[in-house]
């Protein structure tokens, strides 16, 4: 019993690191459609970040959050304007090529500027574990936790009780009617774009403190943040969360009570099963734009 | 919109273009040239690896060059290849042959690359100089003209389970049946050649006790569950195989999960870079037990002529590439003891880079332990062995304990520069201090 609690406590913890991950695409793909192949690449971005915060002051990354929230809604913004904008309501397969694109783009710029080497932060709460009732629960994964708590019950409070945050959902819910009742469409698309940079942000910084980090780390981190997308509902913040929970469990409990070597395997075949009962996955709707 | 794409995409080829990995000549060229190519992961999540391998194999031939070079004053030109993924690592190979024109390739090291670019090399009647790529099956696929420098992933994993019959257990003070292995790797051909085939089943043979055999996902993120899998088996010794990533999540989770074995030992990549794993992991990566198929510190054990050759790859490595620590990546003289055996043992004598004039010179080879700086010596099985075929037989690995960013050969007993220590102190209590090391004599 005492080792189910422990991988269900690593399971949620682990799940929080995912939802933290996944919900910057979630807020694009499920406000402006656009699929992005480069999110992974996003978050790689942000952990160089948190690193070069780190090496340069010398302090926790976490701090770091104030110079990379706001440089990360401008990057935002003008990748809105320069790149997104063009893309909105072009063919699907350009979307996947032109992210493509800025995924090789980001992986050699990062390779060129950082080399292939791999990079990690060592923090005073690095080796630090929490160890209550024979559970132990390490302090980078609850900070980490506590990060996506935080950035998840800031983006519910935006987007229900703010008129900025109402419109957001309209849009995402519904393009033409929004339009229709005087919202600015181009308008909402660049904050949600900042807004989706600012999450992952976040989950750089946040993975920073646990991972290393090296220019093709992200590739993977795409596959996983899709599927979590996808598997939640897209769009949906409580899908996300759900859906990244699910998929970590869903780890732990393969790894130990099955093969650890199925463990991707399993929760592919989830995945699946889950999609052939509800393709728009578990909290999505079946028809959202216009 | 279509002019936006096609500027994304010119951009994008721009910049691709622009780098600096395929297929640039990396030495001056003279008058008299050879090509060789250098076809390694570049790019990737292999490319520390790559990148350290051909560092390693550029101060070979710089070391050649500047000695005259081979053939009457010909100078060695390496052009590499960047074998990032399969794909790449077969285009790559096919224009380092077609395009490049070279006769001779030097690389791959993977195992899972080493299946693809092997049997290209072969088509076209190209010798390949193989570093490292030890799953074994890779001997067994009917390829003429592939030499493997470095040791078979099986006699590895063997060499690790005798390493713990005559190094560990007398240390722990236990009868080496009585002891509880964990056995943790990548569920890959590499791993499974290695850990499976190799250490397992010579475990068997010795009578230890494995307590569980536990390939993995290498992709995964959260390595816990497997953790408190192994955990619950209460082991002595936990034996682990992994690569970068997987190994840094292993031992991170090892470490939040509070796993403490007596020994933990370590074959593969994080451990082979020393600066990057004390960076992450502090002193808990102390007392590591790494089998390596290059040696610590220590090359006393070396003829004076290869002592002295070695210090001064050491010395060029540092120099040219800026690095504090020779000590940092072992990747560098698996690179290095490759090329220079190849250059000077090999293609001096063979005169050209004909394949069977160079499969005349192998097949004569023979040297001891003391011609080179990996362990065992050089001496390669003929083509015709249908399980070690163009394997260097005399390959090795030795153990090297880990203490303060520095590698100490504990084993085996003739190469030993200090004495081993066992068990290791819980994650959190490992800081050492090196007077505690026990130096033995040279």
């Amino acid at each position: 019993m005492e080792i189910f609690i422990q991988l269900i406590i690593n399971g949620c913890l682990t799940g929080m690191t995912y939802a933290l991950m996944a919900l910057g695409l979630s807020i694009i793909f499920g406000t402006l459609g656009l699929i992005n192949f480069a999110h992974g690449d996003f978050i790689m971005l942000a952990m160089y970040g948190g690193f070069l915060f780190s090496l340069c002051s010398g302090m926790d990354p976490y701090w770091g959050l104030f110079i990379l929230l706001p440089v990360a809604f401008v990057l935002g913004i003008a990748f809105y304007r320069f790149l997104f904008k063009k893309l909105i309501d072009a063919p699907e397969e350009s979307h996947i090529i032109a992210t493509f694109g800025l995924s090789f783009v980001f992986q050699y710029g990062t390779m060129l500027l950082f080399s292939a080497e791999y990079k990690s932060v060592s923090t005073d709460y690095s080796a630090n574990v929490f160890h209550i009732w024979n559970q132990y629960i390490d302090y980078p994964h609850i900070y980490g936790a506590l990060a996506a708590a935080i950035l998840i019950a800031s983006l519910i409070m935006f987007l229900h009780y703010t008129n900025t945050g109402r419109a957001i959902r309209a849009v995402s819910e519904q393009r033409r009617g929004a339009m229709m009742i005087g919202i600015n469409v181009h308008r909402i698309y660049m904050i949600a774009a900042g807004l989706g940079l600012c999450c992952i942000a976040v989950s750089g910084v946040s993975l920073i403190t646990f991972e290393s980090v090296h220019p093709t780390i992200g590739t993977h981190l795409n596959l996983l943040c899709w599927i979590i997308v996808v598997l939640g509902g897209i769009g949906s913040i409580p899908g996300t969360i759900v859906g990244a929970i699910i998929i970590a469990i869903m780890e732990m409990m393969v790894g130990y009570y099955f093969e650890p070597a199925l463990t991707t395997f399993a929760y592919f075949i989830m995945f699946l099963a889950i999609l052939m009962i509800r393709p728009s996955g578990i909290f999505g709707v079946k028809e959202r734009r216009a | 919109m279509k002019r936006a794409f096609v500027k994304l995409v010119v951009i994008t080829l721009a910049c691709l273009v622009s780098l600096p990995a395929g297929g640039v000549a990396l030495a001056d060229t003279g008058s008299k040239t050879v090509k060789i190519g250098v076809i390694l992961p570049l790019t990737g999540p292999q490319a520390p690896i790559g990148r350290e391998v051909l560092r390693g194999i550029q101060v070979a031939a710089d070391m050649v060059n500047d000695m005259g070079g081979i053939w009457n004053k010909t100078k060695i030109t390496l052009v590499t290849g960047d074998a990032a993924n399969s794909e790449s690592a077969r285009t790559e190979t096919e224009r380092l042959i077609t395009v490049e024109g070279v006769k001779l390739l030097i690389g791959v090291y993977s195992s899972s690359l080493a299946f693809i670019v092997h049997p290209i090399a072969d088509k076209y009647n190209v010798v390949f100089w193989e570093t490292n790529a030890i799953a074994d099956r890779l001997r067994q696929m009917g390829h003429k003209n592939t030499y493997f420098f470095g040791p078979m992933a099986s006699g590895w994993g063997s060499q690790a389970a005798d390493c713990v019959v005559e190094l560990i257990a007398p240390k722990l003070n236990k009868d080496p049946k009585d002891l509880r292995i964990a056995v943790v790797y990548q569920g890959t051909e590499w791993g499974k050649s290695l850990s499976h085939d190799g250490f397992i089943k010579r475990a068997k043979d010795l009578g230890l006790n494995v307590v569980i055999d536990a390939p993995y996902d290498p992709n995964t993120m959260d390595f816990s569950s497997l953790v408190l899998k192994i955990k619950k088996t209460n082991p002595d010794i936990v034996h682990t195989q992994n690569y970068l990533d997987d190994g840094y999540r292993l031992f991170r989770d090892a470490r939040k999960n509070g796993l403490n074995p007596k020994v933990w030992i370590a074959d593969g990549c994080p451990w082979a870079y020393v600066d990057e794993a004390f960076q992450k992991f502090g002193d808990d990566m102390n007392y590591v037990l790494d089998l390596n198929q290059v040696a610590g510190g220590n090359i006393w054990n070396l003829s004076p002529t290869t002592q002295s050759q070695y210090r001064e790859f050491l010395d060029r490595y540092a120099k040219k590439y800026n690095v504090k620590s020779v000590m940092a990546s072992s990747d560098v003289a698996v690179g290095f003891t490759s090329a220079i055996a190849l250059f000077e043992y090999v293609l001096p004598a063979a005169g050209s880079l004909d394949p069977a004039k160079i499969a005349e010179v192998v097949n004569d080879l023979s040297l001891p332990s003391t011609a080179t700086a990996r362990p065992g010596g050089i001496k390669f099985a003929p083509h015709s062995d249908p399980v070690q075929a163009g394997q260097n037989i005399r390959a090795g690995v030795v153990a090297r304990q880990i203490f303060n960013k520095q590698y100490y050969t504990v084993w085996p007993k003739e190469s030993a520069e200090i004495e081993a220590i066992f068990p290791i102190p819980p994650f959190g209590k490992r800081a050492f201090d090196d007077k505690n090391l026990k130096m033995l004599s040279q």
